[in-house]
């Protein structure tokens, strides 16, 4: 496994790859992401004759992306963390990114999740249900192992992408937490803001405060926060499984906007490399 | 540029891309819009846009984004 150093390099290897008929692609990075990743040497890539495997390395497991030929051959990399890859679906689903999923099942990835993005243009909010009582602040130093703790609790890492204790202290900008009177964590989530998009992530209750408005004041604090700052697509992803979080989401007036995610996993199989390919 | 538009429009029904001229400068677009569009482009047009073109000036508008599926068909 090679980092990226720069990203030039990263375009001449990626471009390299196009010409040699390497077609089926689930990376489109756009150069603030790349270089961003750069930077923090979190961008690697594997390559054989039909395949390039681009990997972005998390504490807790790699995401990886490809350009492949049809004789897509997937190279195992580390056995010891799960490796995931993303496979956008739009509205169509053309034969090609058929043809790519069948190849990635052949070489041992299996389907882990699909997800289902949900959109809210409105931005208004009922100001009412805001509680003083509560306050919903940045996370501190002191409050990332409880934050860990109540994340570990209510989602699956590999679904939900969770952070590792380092992760969180290195996102620690983009975590709220909602507190009582006395300073108790009682909910925590992570808002994206990103141009004018926001999207929320990862937002949990502790499991036995579920039920008593809680998840409805971090959300309302979401959606004010967007407001504020003059954001009107707020965006966020739920597993398709989890009825219980889209009706959540459906009562601030999110709805499933069309757009589908669907996340291989391969739990790997101890060194070597695996050989395969679609003929 | 019809077959462009329907397909602008199928992955972000929200936006009106005759008006939006800051699609990634300002982060209208996010990642798997992104990976959804050209992975479209290259579908529909038969295509194959390069990774060194994946720039935001090529991608801030629907105009620019035509200009480069010119290219690209003019190159063929």
């Amino acid at each position: 496994m090679q980092k990226f150093n720069n990203y030039d390099e990263f375009i001449e290897i990626t471009k390299l790859a196009q010409q040699n008929q390497q077609k089926n692609i689930n990376c489109y990075l756009m150069p603030n992401e790349i270089n961003e990743l750069i930077i923090k040497e979190k961008l690697y890539y594997l390559q054989n004759n039909t395949t390039l495997q681009i990997i972005r390395k998390h504490d807790r497991f790699y995401n990886v992306s490809f350009y492949a030929t049809e004789k897509f051959n997937f190279t195992l990399f580390d056995s010891n963390l799960p490796i995931i890859t993303d496979i956008p679906y739009s509205i169509k689903i053309c034969d090609k990114i058929k043809l790519f999923v069948l190849s990635l099942q052949k070489q041992g990835f299996k389907l882990n999740c699909e997800s289902s993005r949900m959109r809210k243009k409105n931005t208004n909010i009922d100001t009412n249900k805001i509680n003083n009582n509560f306050k919903i602040d940045n996370i501190t130093e002191q409050e990332i192992d409880k934050v860990y703790e109540i994340w570990e609790s209510n989602f699956n890492y590999l679904t939900d992408l969770l952070y590792s204790k380092n992760e969180i202290q290195e996102h620690k900008n983009d975590i709220y937490v909602c507190k009582d009177d006395n300073g108790n964590i009682l909910g925590a989530m992570e808002i994206l803001l990103k141009g004018n998009n926001a999207w929320i992530q990862k937002i949990a209750i502790k499991n036995e405060l579920k039920g008593k408005g809680i998840g409805t004041i971090m959300e309302n604090f979401y959606i004010n926060k967007c407001k504020t700052l003059g954001i009107n697509s707020l965006l966020l992803y739920t597993i398709n499984d989890n009825m219980s979080a889209q009706n959540f989401h459906k009562k601030f007036g999110f709805n499933f906007d069309g757009k589908h995610n669907c996340q291989y996993l391969y739990l790997g199989e101890k060194n070597g490399q695996i050989n395969g390919n679609l003929n | 540029m019809d077959k462009l538009m329907a397909i602008l429009t199928d992955a972000r029904p929200d936006l009106d891309f005759k008006k939006e001229d800051k699609l990634i400068d300002d982060e209208v677009l996010d990642s798997f819009d992104i990976i959804t569009i050209v992975g479209e482009i290259n579908s529909v047009f038969d295509i194959n846009i390069n990774v060194g073109d994946l720039l935001p000036e090529n991608f801030n508008s629907a105009e620019a984004i035509w200009q480069i599926v010119q290219k690209y068909l003019q190159e063929q």
